[in-house]
């Protein structure tokens, strides 16, 4: 079978880093931003099994499911979040997260 | 054929982190089955609960002299991890005392409060510990999802929820960065372990995977960066800081940082040692930078946990001196820098012992922490304001504090080590920051009023006993100290 090599992988999943860096850095809405982090972490996952596969070693794929595992927590309590923060200010624009200041 | 270690040890030293996960787990399950009226027994169990680690912990510590590994090298208990041990255990228990009462009063006294304080406790123990990229990400993610909980605890309130949803949104960006960052340190050296990192930069290497290595480091500091707030990685923590309940921004300004350093000082003190050569630019503006930003920014705010907020990240940039201060020959010939432990340990006793003061503080179920506030408290409670004087003076550094015995062999490790400018930027940024830790006094002292401040036994224990930590621990440092550089010197190895 002939097989992708290291490189094409590595660019695919920095491009995606890097389009979930600007999702974070750019977007309004707290829903739209939080996909973004989800795709930086689906970025590093894929580089993780880039570099497990290019190097024989089964542990960046372990370390893939453990990023998943841990992305499923944080998902869990980062929608509660945005579902508190809804009830409380009725939008979840993040331009409007200003209380704080000084 | 794989070698099977034995678990037993493992599970053995790390008992102490395992007993808070059992009380955590506890505590959670009561809450859900029984339901009692009175959460005191929670209290009892979360506070007991973490005195029984903090005794584990020194039985631990006498079995790992020299360091053990545990769990196939996941783990190292060593002096230097039960050192951080010890400090989020502490952070852990002053945040108890001063939260019974707080949560009374704003409202939100839940039995999850004290199972997801656990959690977060337990996540920095581990985190102290882990010897392997990947369980330092773990363990940084068991800390941080209690403590976005715990930052948005109070439910009603939009400050609290917008705390809660800041601080989530920028760790999860910079947990993304730095796990990036370990996936180049994967691709480049075949592991993720920390002792793999040490032995490669040992050997020989080409220009591929070095220059993996820079990238991926690179990317591992701007993901710590965060987390300590350190400049330009700072902008949450004043929001997150004064949204959150008062008691969960104590145990988040010592215990939360304390853990970061930990991780942070095994991976460029530790592991990278004299090689952290290629990141020393960056640490050093970093520095530079965090103390500079930290200490004006402080200089405009009315509102108290701003202020410490500020003075929190103006420390991140002190304690990073350490950091850019590790000389040629690794840790094992700059002893000096035992100075980073022994100022996290006072660091941890100061802001808890201030934000123990600020938990008193309270109107209508609200915190109500503005500066003028404090006026009268001098003369309606003289011991209070003694407390939260001493622990001030000891932010800013004042003889006879710890704080003044900590930034003083901080930053003379940084002369030490030929950071001549680096020290005199520090130096002339923490003079400025005495300024807004006096303001405070003056209003206590100076100015006529009758504070609204409800007094609680608990939380005025902890400031007394902050306050008495403080002054001995200032005026007879040396076994603190010893203590601090036998710790850091463990991991030299």
């Amino acid at each position: 079978m002939e097989s992708v090599g290291l490189f094409p992988v590595l660019a695919v999943s920095a491009v995606l880093f890097a389009t979930g860096v600007g999702g974070v850095l750019t977007r309004k809405n707290a829903l739209i931003v939080f996909m973004s982090i989800e795709l930086m972490l689906n970025a590093v996952n894929l580089s993780f099994v880039a570099f497990s596969r290019h190097s024989g070693l089964v542990d960046g794929q372990v370390f893939a499911l453990f990023v998943m595992a841990v992305a499923a927590a944080e998902a869990a309590v980062g929608l509660a979040l945005v579902i508190l923060l809804f009830r409380n200010r009725v939008t979840v624009s993040l331009d409007d997260l200003d209380l704080m200041k000084g | 054929m794989i070698q099977i270690p034995a678990l037993g040890d493992s599970l053995l030293l790390t008992s102490p982190s395992i007993l808070v996960f059992c009380v955590a787990l506890a505590i959670m399950l009561i809450e859900a089955w029984a339901r009692p009226e009175s959460k005191s027994i929670f209290w009892a169990l979360g506070f007991g609960g973490l005195l029984a680690a903090g005794a584990l912990t020194a039985l631990v510590h006498g079995m790992a002299e020299g360091g053990v590994d545990a769990y196939a090298g996941m783990l190292r208990i060593d002096r230097y991890g039960v050192f951080f041990q010890v400090c989020a255990i502490l952070a852990g228990l002053l945040s108890l005392l001063m939260s019974d009462g707080y949560l009374e009063r704003i409202g939100v006294r839940v039995g999850e409060y004290y199972a997801l304080v656990l959690f977060g406790v337990l996540g920095m123990m581990l985190m102290s510990a882990a010897n392997d990229l990947m369980m330092v990400f773990i363990a940084l993610e068991v800390m941080s999802i209690a403590m976005y909980v715990l930052c948005a605890l109070k439910r009603g309130d939009p400050k609290s929820v917008e705390s809660g949803f800041k601080y989530f949104i920028l760790g999860a960006f910079s947990s993304g960065v730095m796990l990036y960052g370990i996936s180049f340190v994967y691709g480049a050296i075949g592991s993720t372990s920390l002792q793999a990192l040490t032995a490669w930069f040992a050997a020989g290497h080409d220009a591929a995977s070095n220059s993996l290595v820079v990238v991926g480091g690179g990317l591992l500091i701007v993901g710590f960066g965060f987390k300590v707030a350190s400049v330009p990685f700072h902008m949450w923590a004043p929001d997150v800081y004064q949204g959150a309940p008062t008691s969960v921004t104590a145990l988040m300004a010592s215990g939360v940082k304390a853990a970061s350093f930990a991780a942070f000082g095994r991976v460029v003190l530790g592991a990278m040692g004299e090689d952290a050569a290629s990141w020393h630019g960056a640490l050093w503006w970093m520095s530079a930078l965090t103390m500079i930003v930290g200490n004006l920014g402080a200089l405009v705010q009315d509102d108290l946990k701003r202020v410490l907020a500020y003075s929190s990240i103006a420390h991140a940039g002190y304690l990073l001196m350490a950091f850019v201060s590790i000389g040629p020959g690794g840790l094992a010939h700059s002893p000096a820098l035992g100075s980073l432990l022994f100022y996290m340990l006072s660091y941890t006793f100061m802001n808890a012992g201030a934000f123990a003061v600020l938990s008193m503080f309270t109107r209508d179920g609200k915190d109500d922490s503005r500066i003028e506030r404090l006026a009268g408290l001098g003369h309606d409670h003289p011991w209070i304001a003694a407390g939260l004087s001493i622990c001030l003076l000891s932010l800013a550094g004042i003889p006879p504090t710890m704080g003044f015995v900590g930034k003083f062999y901080l930053f003379s490790a940084a002369l030490q080590a030929g950071e001549r400018n680096l020290a005199i930027i520090g130096a002339i940024s923490a003079a400025l920051g005495v300024y807004y830790y006096i303001r405070p006094m003056i209003w206590m002292y100076m100015r006529d009023g009758h504070p609204a401040v409800t007094i609680d036994r608990r939380a005025a224990f902890a400031v007394a006993l902050c306050s008495a930590v403080m002054l001995i621990l200032g005026l007879v440092p040396g076994t603190a100290l010893d203590w601090a550089q036998d710790s850091l010197l463990s991991l030299a190895g």
